[in-house]
């Protein structure tokens, strides 16, 4: 059966977030485009094996990394053999220009392990909910969970805050009165 | 497939507040890439698909065309 118009609008909405979770798993944004695009192209192939009413975005999620686990960790590896801020510069696409504020945050995501990096992307920046990661990465949702927390606490050890009161201005610069109040009291 | 199972990690949560601030940190790591433009060889590529179907569309890596083995587990 032909893939419908609306299941191309439907790709091409996701494309963002492929290309993020493409940049968090290969780490060089040339080959994550490659990968984006393979993606597509291998999940119109399978169109009519898609779910209606399912998440298109844990689908195209799975077809990723299952094609970046067969076809591109090689490469994967070669730049892990970088020091850790050679890996954070290739955390962004060369449009994006980069910000400045996010580098000791790209810096400690490039140390942290493939599985932790990847499970802390998925819940914590793209906002995939603990079942559906658990689904995309074949594994327990404990498991899951497990791997945020260790990659949570890894990051923050890397980035040398371990107290409230070392994150600084910008953390009150959120202007969240919530927040604001909780540093107070902190 | 066999699932795995991590030991329950070692160290408590994190406070709330820290795990708030890398929350937001993370999530501007997102914005940051969905903000910047999207190459237009993706719509060029959908169009193409759209069009003529999957003839003259190579993936990087092969000729794989089905999509039967890296979409199966997500279509159970």
């Amino acid at each position: 059966m032909t893939p419908t118009a609306e299941f191309k609008t439907a790709l091409l909405a996701q494309v963002a977030q492929l290309r993020f979770f493409a940049l968090s798993l290969t780490n060089m944004p040339d080959r994550a485009d490659d990968l984006v695009q393979e993606t597509l192209i291998k999940a119109w192939a399978a169109s009519n094996r898609f779910q209606e009413g399912t998440s298109i975005r844990a689908w195209l999620f799975t077809i990723m990394r299952n094609t970046f686990y067969s076809d591109y960790r090689k490469a994967r590896r070669e730049v892990q053999d970088t020091d850790g801020e050679e890996a954070a510069k290739l955390m962004s696409y060369p449009e994006q220009g980069g910000c400045l504020d996010l580098q000791d945050l790209k810096i400690a995501l490039a140390q942290l392990s493939e599985d932790h990096r990847e499970a802390i992307l998925l819940v914590g920046a793209s906002g995939v909910s603990y079942e559906e990661a658990a689904a995309i990465c074949d594994c327990a949702v404990g498991t899951i969970k497990s791997r945020v927390n260790r990659a949570r606490q890894k990051l923050m050890e890397l980035m040398g805050i371990d107290a409230p009161e070392e994150i600084g201005g910008e953390f009150l610069a959120a202007g969240d009165p919530l927040r604001v109040a909780m540093a107070q009291t902190g | 497939m066999e699932r795995t199972q991590e030991p329950a990690a070692q160290k408590p949560p994190l406070e709330e507040k820290l795990q708030l601030h890398l929350g937001d940190k993370l999530k501007m790591l997102f914005a940051e890439t969905a903000r910047s433009p999207m190459p237009d060889r993706f719509a060029s590529l959908l169009d193409q698909l759209e069009s003529v179907g999957l003839k003259g569309v190579q993936p990087r890596n092969g000729p794989k065309h089905d999509g039967a083995d890296d979409s199966s587990e997500a279509c159970k």
